[in-house]
């Protein structure tokens, strides 16, 4: 469907006709009329409607497009033209990013007199927060219920994301839309000034300045509603529709001694599970920076990876160490459902009972005097070997810290975990586990799940002047404290897996992490990135990240990470390109236990070429497609259900509208024409042997 | 086929022919029946079959009646209710327009 966005295409059945056909191609490619009379709107992101079992959220727009005179609002007193006194309704309104909070949103919403929305982004982060997701984050599919610590269901105990709105999960029936572009944003604002604005205490005369948004989606209703048209469809129908495609993608996971990744790991094996989240959201559509929220967590464990791995008796260590990052987190825990359900169908090379403790790292960047909290589970903790086992972790986790400038402490048994994907693993088995996090009790990120979760949120600052090659190896503030963070959880991890040496050897490079943050939060295609990874990837540099889980997979999050930890973890082995492309013909190169990859490698610097070599490693990639599709119970309260609608197209364009009597003088005008015309001909037909005389012989025309 | 130059006989024929196709749940030969005796049976000078005739062109009208009333009433309630029906709606459905419950 992202292909289909953005592109034109011909909207109607082809039994409309030739005429109709050729007017839409020709409104498609832009003829010259069009051009005189539009202005598109190029840099623009939508709303988009997703679905779960119950419940429809998002926007959308009629099919042809909602269209309306636009108002420019940018204080709340703007808005009582729109909802009350203005006297050309619909209207669309072009709203100021501050004020895009839920008491206007309602305002907006409850009346028939506002046709869709365009919000400028604000250019600096609201100070007060925003958050448009829940108050209380993936409730109901975490470990709390009525049956398993039911004080701490529904966030009875602690209101995790107190900013947040819940915009993000509302349905709006008419589009909205974010100006990414400051210019364009000044185009709309300028046309409003020349025809808009209130004069004198009347009305504007036409022609009006007016805005049409085309954001039409195919489903409707819920997961349940739109997954069994799109199976019906396609068991019947000889055109078949698919109306709604499930969240899906990968999660990347690695460990650290290598295991046959498509056998069973020995029972007696002992795993250490480290985890994060790689994938955040906002309100609009593919636009999702997360770098607290996903970002800053996956980055520090990303480079405590790195730092185990350079450890010298690392494989003296009697337990393993699986690295895991888990996508579509941000949506009812997809990935690491999905890993629960495979592990307990032996579908996965581990098996539950191998773990024996589980790390989770989620949102560390906003430490308030360099404390990082260590959440557990009170309810599991109950249980005597469990609650032993914890301690231990606990006390592994907190003597790492000593000599660290980062501070370890408890949050206690007082309250619960925090929205996490340790809280799946939880729900199957009690799992002794710990949640590292920046906060102990809410988020200490006011802008969890939205556009402004920006660098900036993390403090990512860089001195002026510097060329994109600098600033990639320009280490941060941010970056030196995370790098201190996985040094911290480097360190613990190394004692739990049963290393008994001296830890102070064992430290994360603030380079790497630097480098990380800036391609995973600023520029993606940076020299780094392009060197390790392969090159029939590399179109999918150039974006600005961000880290939405989507429909098609795998992500460009999925893909960097993916290669980010087998260039940080993985060797560099003495293999040709066809080598490494088909190990199975290498007997030694134990295609089971590693996987290679043949990357691209830096350039080279007298030349325009690369130096190509080939990386083996230990990362693989599982599916993260929620266990109810595959179960195909699309109305699961246990496994996630998201979907995303499907569309035709997504486009907004600006021009000038006639007053409605105008309109219809030019139609009726125009239908008199035609039918004198269509008379006259007729007479003139009727009359021709009259009105034309018989012209020369045809037998005297020289042929 | 003219008319014209048919047979009574056969033209009575024919007519019963459609009228006891009809009952075949094919409503359409009734319509084709009435458009095209109509004029027989009830403009026509009187001769032998034509009250014969007449009758099944009256059943038949009688027939496709009740069916258009009756298709009528589904087709309403159909395109009113569907969303409300939820899954049975769906698969009652051959094509379901985009974006509507």
């Amino acid at each position: 469907m992202e292909a289909a966005a953005g592109r034109c295409r011909v909207p109607l059945p082809a039994w409309w006709g030739v005429l109709f056909a050729v007017l839409a191609a020709g409104s498609c490619q832009g003829n010259s009329v069009e051009r005189k009379i539009y202005i598109p709107l190029n840099k623009t992101a939508p709303c988009v409607r997703l679905l779960n079992a119950t419940h429809q959220i998002g926007c959308q727009s009629s099919i042809s497009g909602d269209t309306g005179v636009i108002h420019v609002v940018e204080k709340e007193e703007d808005l009582n033209w729109v909802l009350a006194d203005g006297p050309h309704p619909p209207y669309m309104i072009l709203l100021d990013g501050n004020l895009f909070n839920r008491r206007v949103m309602q305002q907006l919403k409850g009346t028939s007199r506002v046709s869709g929305l365009a919000v400028a982004v604000a250019q600096l982060s609201p100070p007060q927060g925003f958050s448009p997701g829940l108050k209380c984050p993936n409730d109901g599919f975490g470990v709390y219920s009525k049956d398993y610590g039911p004080q701490f269901a529904h966030c009875n105990k602690t209101v995790w994301n107190p900013v947040g709105s819940g915009l993000s999960y509302e349905d709006f029936d008419f589009p909205i839309f974010l100006l990414e572009d400051a210019n364009e944003t000044q185009v709309i604002k300028q046309c409003y000034q020349d025809h808009n604005v209130p004069r004198d205490g009347s009305g504007p005369e036409y022609p009006l300045c007016a805005m049409q948004l085309f954001s039409h989606m195919h489903a409707v209703t819920s997961t349940v509603t739109c997954m069994r048209r799109s199976s019906l469809q396609s068991t019947f129908s000889i055109n078949p529709e698919v109306v709604c495609d499930p969240l899906l993608d990968y999660n990347v996971w690695s460990t650290l001694h290598p295991i046959n990744s498509s056998g069973k790991v020995d029972p007696e094996k002992e795993v250490i599970i480290v985890a994060t989240r790689i994938d955040s959201h906002s309100f609009f559509w593919n636009i999702a920076p997360g770098a607290e929220s996903a970002v800053s967590s996956f980055v520090t464990h990303l480079a405590a990876a790195e730092a185990l791995h350079k450890v010298s008796d690392v494989h003296l260590l009697q337990r393993n160490i699986m690295f895991t990052f888990f996508q579509g987190e941000t949506f009812d825990y997809i990935g690491s459902s999905r890993m629960v359900y495979d592990m307990e169908k032996d579908k996965f090379p581990l098996r539950l009972d191998n773990i024996y403790s589980f790390v989770e790292l989620n949102q560390v960047a906003l430490r308030n005097d360099s404390i990082l909290w260590m959440h557990t589970d009170p309810v599991s903790r109950m249980n005597k070997t469990v609650e032993a086992q914890v301690r231990n972790l606990l006390d592994i986790l907190s003597d790492s810290s000593m000599g660290a400038r980062v501070t370890l402490q408890e949050a206690g048994y007082s309250q619960p975990l925090p929205p996490s994907s340790f809280q799946r693993f939880l729900r199957a088995r009690h799992i002794p586990g710990v949640v590292l996090t920046d906060h102990r009790t809410a988020f200490q990120n006011r802008y969890y799940q939205s556009m402004y979760d920006t660098p900036e949120n993390i403090g990512m600052q860089y001195p002026e002047g510097l060329s994109p090659e600098e600033t990639l190896e320009y280490v941060t503030d941010t970056a030196k404290s995370l790098a201190e963070v996985a040094t911290v959880v480097a360190r613990a991890l190394y004692r739990l897996a049963g290393g008994a040496n001296n830890t102070s050897a064992i430290q994360a490079d603030p380079k790497t992490v630097t480098r990380m943050l800036y391609g995973f939060l600023i520029k993606m295609n940076n020299s780094w990135f392009q060197s390790i990874i392969k090159p029939d990837i590399k179109g999918i540099l150039g974006d600005v990240p961000q880290h939405y889980v989507a429909v098609s997979s795998p992500v460009n999050t999925t893909y960097l990470v993916q290669y980010v930890l087998a260039n940080l973890t993985g060797t560099v082995v003495n293999l040709t390109k066809e080598e490494c492309l088909n190990p199975e013909k290498t007997p030694s190169s134990e295609k089971e236990m590693y996987e290679y990859a043949w990357v691209q490698g830096s350039l080279d610097p007298n030349s325009t070429s690369r130096v190509p070599y080939c990386v083996r490693s230990t990362v693989h990639l599982s599916k993260a497609l929620s266990p109810a599709f595959e179960l195909r119970q699309w109305g699961s309260t246990e496994y996630s259900t998201w979907t995303e609608s499907r569309w035709k197209e997504i486009r907004a364009r600006i021009f000038l509208v006639a007053s409605k009597e105008l309109e219809i003088i030019t139609l009726v005008v125009g239908i008199a024409i035609l039918v004198f015309s269509l008379l006259a001909t007729y007479f003139i037909n009727a009359k021709a042997d009259v009105l034309f005389s018989i012209p020369r012989d045809p037998g005297a025309v020289a042929y | 086929m003219n008319l014209e130059r048919v047979s009574n006989e056969d033209k009575l024929e024919l007519c019963r022919k459609y009228y006891l196709g009809g009952f075949a749940l094919l409503p359409f030969l009734w319509l084709v029946n009435v458009l095209w005796f109509f004029r027989e049976a009830f403009v026509a000078p009187p001769y032998g079959e034509q009250p014969l005739l007449r009758r099944y062109v009256r059943r038949s009208a009688l027939g496709v009646g009740l069916w258009g009333v009756g298709l009528g009433a589904w087709v309403g309630v159909f395109q009113s209710r569907r969303a409300t029906w939820g899954a049975l709606g769906d698969y009652l459905a051959f094509t379901l327009p985009l974006g509507t419950p």
